[in-house]
Formats: structure tokens, sequence, C-alpha cells
């Protein structure tokens, strides 16, 4: 879905407050929110709906859950460095709930033991998401959709100096090094991995190991009641399979990532522009890469699948209003697409031909978190095998063990045949020539 | 004399390659963590500094206290993604939160 007209729910998770339509004036400096990275107290919170607002007074949100007033004058006098949970504030609830969208970020990394995340172990090294994600003058580094995040190898060349995110930036290329022996056949291998398969693919064997991530999202079918009141119906994994205001859920658990080739930067099909609708999922949001590309790594991600509102004439994804009071057009107030979409849609300025349909859409997430303690890091044969392995779908490399080339199978068995009739002609000439003499 | 100069050309390569595998392996250098991993032991303790100690009656007037200080702060922060939302592609489009769509 989009921010533009949801403005309030969804701006609760941007550094600012009062973001409350597209008139938000980015120049004035006293509307940016320095507590949410910088409180030390765990007592600031933004209430959902406020636009980035904190709760000044007691309040409750949907009903049920109560947001306690915030002391700014406490909050104020206890500032420090940014810490997992104040990150954690917006990036651990992304898509609407605890670990919902990304499958690698959730509330478990407030406090994590080795085995979930061997950096972030609240007991060993006790990273900070900053320790990683180098902060110069407020440009928090990662990759920003078509850029790809700074950094590179372990060596202190000027341009890599202050960047810390890539995992090469802090082991360096070849991070595999015997410990009592002189040398190790098995980790000179492992070392040459790295300029193909990128470090995450091996050592985030499962993702969503902290809570369970949505991995389906059918908006079709939301706006469903029983006797008029909401439907919530929950999952076995403790998440709702259907919600009246979402529609068709599904999660899951210890994940098995699917593989691309990813050179670290991202496409998007942004609302607007013309996409075909075809038998297979649009995607939307994909990362790029292909074997001829030396930027390229094999990498781990979550696809998420969706079906989501189209319009069928123009050809073009919708924004759809999701928030707002009755009569509004909003979804979550009045229950209609059509009228969804038209407030949605005029609010972004982009033309509606007033037809709904609803496509299928895919959105790969990059896996980076969550790296497995090192004996839990892939073995040979999840890649190295002639079926079902990892990496089957993979195309561009010769992998030993799954691929053959049948040319060289054929070429070694002749040299193989050739040698043995030597081998044989050899023998035979030596007894006929011994008879001889 | 031509085959032997091959195999002795590669057994030599063989020789190179296995040698600078050894020599490549930083032998018993272990991985430990830098110092730099902690952040620097602050120098201030704001809840000492008059500027904080208000009863502020809305967030804004917490950040102008905070950038009274750190005044280049805000300059810095109201330029990145965070705040924007924005971010201008290298082929000229708007992406950012505020621009983007996805599946959720
Ligand atoms: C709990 C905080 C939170 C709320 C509320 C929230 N978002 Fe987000 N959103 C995030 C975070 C964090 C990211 C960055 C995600 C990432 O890169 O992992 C993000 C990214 C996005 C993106 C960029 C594409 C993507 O998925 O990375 C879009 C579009 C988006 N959000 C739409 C929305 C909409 C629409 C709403 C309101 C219905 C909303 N968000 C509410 C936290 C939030
Ligand atoms: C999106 C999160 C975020 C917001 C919002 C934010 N900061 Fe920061 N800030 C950081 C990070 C990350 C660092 C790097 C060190 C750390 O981990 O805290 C940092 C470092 C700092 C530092 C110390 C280093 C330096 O550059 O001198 C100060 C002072 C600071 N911030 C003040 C502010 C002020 C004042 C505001 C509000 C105008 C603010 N920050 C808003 C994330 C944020
Ligand atoms: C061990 C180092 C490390 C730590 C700690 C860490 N990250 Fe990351 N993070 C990475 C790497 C590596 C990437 C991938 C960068 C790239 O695209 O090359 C990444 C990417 C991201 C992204 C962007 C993902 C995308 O879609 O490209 C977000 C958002 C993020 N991290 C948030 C966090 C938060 C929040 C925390 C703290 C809870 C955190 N990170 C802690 C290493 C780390
Ligand atoms: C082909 C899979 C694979 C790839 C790619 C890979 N690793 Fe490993 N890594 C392993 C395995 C397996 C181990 C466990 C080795 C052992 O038995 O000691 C390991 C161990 C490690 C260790 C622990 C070393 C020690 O002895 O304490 C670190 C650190 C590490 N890897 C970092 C990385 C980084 C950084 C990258 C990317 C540059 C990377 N790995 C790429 C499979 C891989
Ligand atoms: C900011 C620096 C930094 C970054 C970035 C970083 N690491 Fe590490 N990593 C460390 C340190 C320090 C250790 C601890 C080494 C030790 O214990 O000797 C470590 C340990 C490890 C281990 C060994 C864990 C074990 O079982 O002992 C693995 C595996 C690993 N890192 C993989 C990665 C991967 C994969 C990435 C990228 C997502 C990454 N690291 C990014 C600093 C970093
Ligand atoms: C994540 C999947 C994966 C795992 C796990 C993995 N490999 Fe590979 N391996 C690959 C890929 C992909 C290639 C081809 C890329 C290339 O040419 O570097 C490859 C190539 C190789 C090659 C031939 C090319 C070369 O560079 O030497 C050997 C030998 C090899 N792997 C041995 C191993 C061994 C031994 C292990 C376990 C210690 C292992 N692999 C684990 C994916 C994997
Ligand atoms: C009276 C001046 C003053 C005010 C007001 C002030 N600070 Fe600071 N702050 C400092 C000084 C001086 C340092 C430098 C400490 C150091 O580098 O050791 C600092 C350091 C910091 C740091 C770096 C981490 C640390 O604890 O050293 C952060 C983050 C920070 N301030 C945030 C804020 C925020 C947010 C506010 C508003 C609530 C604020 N400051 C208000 C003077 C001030
Ligand atoms: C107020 C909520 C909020 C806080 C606090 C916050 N973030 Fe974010 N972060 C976002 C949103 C929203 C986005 C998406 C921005 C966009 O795509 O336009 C984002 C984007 C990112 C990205 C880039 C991801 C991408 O897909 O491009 C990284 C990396 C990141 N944040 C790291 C951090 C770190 C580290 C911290 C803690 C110092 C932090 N964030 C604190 C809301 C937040």
């Amino acid at each position: 879905m989009a921010v533009t007209s949801n403005w309030c729910r969804c701006t609760s998770c941007h550094a600012g407050y009062g973001w409350k339509d597209k008139n938000f004036d980015f120049n004035k400096v006293e509307n940016i929110d320095c507590l949410v990275c910088h409180d030390t107290t765990g007592t600031y919170k933004k209430f959902p709906t406020d636009c980035g607002y904190p709760p000044l007074k007691d309040k409750v949100f949907a009903g049920k859950k109560l947001f306690k007033a915030v002391n700014l004058s406490f909050v104020a006098q206890h500032v420090g460095p940014s810490t997992r949970e104040s990150c954690g504030k917006c990036h651990f609830y992304s898509g609407g709930g605890d670990g919902v969208k990304r499958g690698d970020i959730d509330s478990t990394l407030i406090a994590p033991d080795k085995k979930l995340d061997v950096h972030m172990d609240a007991k060993g090294l006790n990273f900070t998401c900053a320790t990683c994600h180098t902060t110069t003058a407020h440009e928090i580094d990662g990759r920003h959709y078509d850029t790809p995040a700074p950094g590179g190898l372990a060596l202190a060349f000027p341009k890599y100096e202050g960047h810390r995110v890539r995992c090469e930036s802090c082991h360096g290329l070849r991070p595999h090094r015997p410990k009592q022996k002189l040398f190790d056949w098995r980790l000179v291998k492992l070392n040459d991995h790295t300029d193909r398969v990128a470090c995450q693919t091996c050592h985030i064997p499962l993702y969503a190991r902290g809570r369970p991530t949505n991995i389906y999202w059918d908006w079709s079918t939301a706006g469903q009641f029983k006797d008029g009141k909401p439907i919530v119906k929950m999952g076995p994994l403790g998440r709702p399979v259907y919600h009246s205001k979402k529609g068709t859920l599904k999660w899951g658990r210890d994940l098995v990532p699917v593989y691309r080739w990813y050179n670290g930067t991202y496409s998007y099909i942004l609302p607007g522009e013309k996409v075909e609708a075809g038998p297979e999922p649009i995607e939307i949001i994909k990362p790029n890469g292909s074997p001829t590309d030396p930027k390229a790594r094999i990498f781990p991600f979550k696809p998420h699948l969706g079906k989501q509102p189209y319009d069928p004439v123009n050809k073009t994804l919708i924004i759809p209003k999701l928030f707002g009071p009755k009569g509004s057009g909003a979804f979550w107030a009045d229950h209609d697409w059509k009228a969804a979409a038209a407030a949605g849609m005029a609010a972004a300025g982009l033309p509606f031909s007033g037809e709904v349909t609803f496509v299928k859409t895919i959105y790969y997430h990059a896996l980076s978190h969550m790296v497995a303690p090192k004996e839990d890091a892939l073995k040979c044969g999840a890649c190295h095998i002639r079926k079902g392995g990892r990496l089957a779908d993979i195309s561009g490399v010769y992998l030993p063990g799954r691929d053959r080339v049948p040319e060289l199978d054929k070429i070694g068995a002749t040299l193989c045949l050739i040698a043995l009739c030597l081998v044989t002609i050899h023998g035979l000439a030596r007894i006929i020539l011994a008879f001889k003499k | 004399m031509r085959l032997a100069v091959w195999v002795l050309i590669g057994w030599w390569l063989g020789v190179a390659t296995v040698w600078g595998s050894v020599r490549g392996q930083n032998v018993g250098e272990q991985i430990a963590a830098p110092k730099y991993f902690k952040p620097p032991v602050s120098t201030a303790d704001h809840s000492k500094f008059e500027a904080l100690k208000k009863d502020f009656k809305s967030p804004q007037e917490v950040t102008k206290a905070c950038l009274s200080c750190h005044n280049k702060a805000g300059e810095q922060f109201k330029k990145t993604l965070h705040f924007t939302w924005t971010w201008r592609g290298k082929d000229g489009r708007l992406y950012g939160k505020a621009h983007v769509i996805n599946n959720y």
C-alpha cells in the first residue's frame, strides 16, 4: 500500500511531528523527532495514528492498547546513543506488527541470544543497529533504493572509511581462517565462494527465527463481516489468518529463503506506472543482478506474495485510501474498494478509471540479520547436490555436484578408454616382445 | 624435451598455488572485536543541562532545546531519507516511502 492519503496512520513511523497531509513543511527543523532514536529510558513511544506525535496524555489505541502519556522532560534529560530498541520502535513493527514485514528484524532482537543473532547477542558482542549501520552526520548507512550500501573490503581505503554496514567491511573477503592447523582445504574452498555467493547465503540458513512473519496478504477478501461485526480469525502461529480490515493472511516461521542474483540495488514499480497483469505475480519490488554482473552475488530473500487493487483500464497499481473517518472513502471506515481507490488516486493526483480488480504481486526482502552461529552455516551438501538443493533454480554458475557437462563427462570417459587401450596395447606388446626373445 | 618442460611448469604452478593459499590464510590470526565497536564514553550528562530542565508542553519545544546546543543536527537530519522519505533515483524518478507502493 502507499502513504499518500493515509498520512496520520503511516507517518506514526516518521522521525518527525505532524506530517498529516502533503503540505508538511520539511524545512521546519523543530518538527524533527530526536527522541525516537535517542531515548534511553524506553518510555518514549509514538501514538499509532497521531501523525508522529507521542501521546501527551493517556490514550487508548483500537479500543484495547493503552499508551501512557510520555514525560517529555524526563526523556529529554536521558538521551544518549541509539539502541536496538529505539531503531526497533519503527523497524520491528513495519508492515503493521511485530516481525510482519522483514522476517529478519523483529522485537526478539531487543535482547537476543547468540543462537538468534551472533552480533546483537545481548550477552556477547551486543552490537546496536548503528554498530553496523554506521552513521555520519545522521546519514544512516544502508541500501537506499537504487543505491547500494556503502563500504566494502576490510582494508582501510579512504573511500571505505567510516562505513561498516557490509559483512566484508569487518570480516574481509576471505574470512575463513584455520585456528589450529596451518592449512585447511575446506576453509580455502569456502573462501573461494565469496566472489559469487554472499556471506548471508551461508550464514542465514533460515529466516523468521524470532517471530512469525507474513508471507501472503490477499487484500481482495477484506471487508467481510459477520452480523455486522468485524471478523478476526486466529491461526496456529497466533497471528490472524483472516481480518476484516486486512483480508486473508498467511504466516511462517523458520523458513528457507529463496535465492536470487543481487548486486545491491533494487527496482520498483511506481504508482501510475503501466504494468501488465499476467498469470505470474507482478514483481513490484525486486533485486537487480545477473550472473554476468561482477558485483552480483547469490543472495537470500524473503518473498512476499500479495493480491492488491489494480486498475485494469489504465493498467496501474492503485493507491487505496485505507485510513480516515467515515464518508471519506477510507476502506477501513466505508469498506468499498472503488471509493477507496477513487479517494487514494485523487490524493496522489493519478488517473483512475473507476474499475478495480486484484492482481498478484511479489516483493523480495533481502535478508541480512539474524546471522546464525558458525555451526549452523549451510553445509556443502545443501547446494552441491544433484536434486533439491538450495540453489536448484540459480542459473549462470557451474555448481559441481548439481550440474554436469555431458561433453566434459564424455571427454573424460573417452580419455580413460584411450588410456586403457594404450595400456593394453603396451602390455601386449611387451608380452609379445618377451616371447620373441 | 617439450613434455619435460610442461611437466616442470605444471609442477611449479601447483607448488605456487598451494604456497599462495597457505600464505593467504594469515595463519593463526584471530578475528577479535576491534575497540571501535563500543561508542565512546560520553562527556555530557544531559540531566544536568538547564536547557532540558523544563516542563516541555510539546515535543517541538524539546527539539528546539536539543538544537540550541546541537545546532547542526537539524540541518543535517532534515536532508536524510529518514525525514524526507524521498530518494531521487539515478533514472530521475522519485523513490522513497512517500512515493513507492508495496503489497502489505
Ligand atoms: C511501525 C512503523 C511503521 C508504520 C506504522 C508504517 N510503516 Fe511503512 N515502513 C516502516 C519501515 C521501518 C520501513 C522501512 C522498511 C525496510 O526497508 O525494511 C517502511 C517502508 C515502507 C514503504 C517502502 C517500501 C518497503 O516496503 O520497504 C512503504 C511503501 C510503506 N512503508 C508504506 C506504509 C504505509 C502505507 C503505511 C500505513 C498504512 C505504513 N507504511 C506504516 C515502518 C512503518
Ligand atoms: C533515525 C534516528 C535518528 C534521529 C531521528 C536522530 N538521530 Fe542523532 N544519531 C542517530 C544515530 C544512529 C547516531 C550515531 C550514534 C548512535 O548510535 O547514536 C546519531 C548520533 C547523534 C549525535 C552524536 C554524534 C554526532 O553526530 O555528533 C548527536 C549529538 C545526535 N545524534 C543528536 C540528534 C539530534 C539533536 C536529533 C534531532 C534533531 C537527532 N539526533 C535525531 C540517529 C538519529
Ligand atoms: C551485523 C551487522 C548488522 C547489524 C547489527 C544490523 N544490520 Fe541492518 N543490515 C546489515 C547489512 C549487511 C545489510 C544489507 C546492506 C546491503 O544492502 O548491502 C543491512 C540492511 C538493513 C536494512 C535494509 C534492508 C534492505 O531492504 O536492503 C534495514 C532496514 C536494516 N538493516 C535495519 C537494521 C536494524 C533496525 C538493526 C538493529 C535492530 C540492524 N539493521 C542491525 C547489517 C546489520
Ligand atoms: C559457501 C558457504 C559460506 C560462505 C559463502 C561464507 N561462509 Fe562463513 N562459514 C561457512 C561455514 C560452513 C563456516 C564454519 C567453518 C568451520 O567449520 O569452522 C563459516 C564460518 C565463518 C566464520 C567463523 C570463523 C571462525 O572460525 O570463527 C565467520 C566470521 C564467517 N564464516 C564469515 C563469513 C563472511 C563475512 C562471509 C562473506 C565474505 C562468509 N562467511 C561466507 C560457510 C560460508
Ligand atoms: C561491525 C563489524 C561486523 C560486521 C558488519 C559483521 N560482523 Fe560478523 N562478526 C564481527 C565480530 C567482531 C565477530 C566476533 C568475532 C570473534 O568472536 O572472534 C563476528 C562474528 C561472526 C561470525 C561467527 C559467529 C560464531 O559462531 O562465532 C559469523 C558467522 C559472522 N560474524 C558473520 C557475519 C555476516 C554474515 C555479516 C554480514 C551480515 C557480518 N558478520 C557482519 C563483526 C562484524
Ligand atoms: C550456498 C550454497 C553453497 C554451499 C553451502 C557450498 N557451495 Fe561450493 N559452490 C557454490 C556455488 C554457487 C559455486 C559456483 C560458484 C563459483 O564458481 O565460485 C560453488 C563452487 C564450488 C567448487 C568449484 C569451484 C571453485 O571455486 O573451486 C568447489 C570445489 C566447491 N564449491 C566446494 C564446496 C565445499 C567443499 C563446500 C562446503 C565446505 C561448499 N562448496 C559449500 C555454492 C555452495
Ligand atoms: C546544553 C547543551 C546540550 C543540550 C541542550 C543537549 N545536548 Fe546533547 N550533547 C551535548 C554535548 C556537549 C555532548 C557531547 C558529549 C560528548 O561528545 O562526549 C552531547 C552529546 C549528545 C549525544 C551523543 C551521545 C552521548 O550521550 O554523548 C546525543 C545522542 C545527544 N547529545 C542528543 C541530544 C538530544 C536528543 C538533546 C535534546 C533532548 C540534547 N542532546 C540536548 C550538549 C547538549
Ligand atoms: C521513526 C521511525 C524510525 C526509526 C526510529 C528508525 N527508522 Fe530506519 N527507517 C524508517 C522508515 C520509515 C524507513 C523507510 C524510508 C524510505 O524508504 O523512504 C527507514 C529506512 C531505513 C533504512 C534503509 C532501508 C531501505 O530499504 O532503504 C535503514 C538502513 C534504516 N532505516 C536503519 C535504521 C537504524 C539503524 C535506526 C536506528 C538508529 C533506524 N533506522 C531508526 C523508520 C525509522
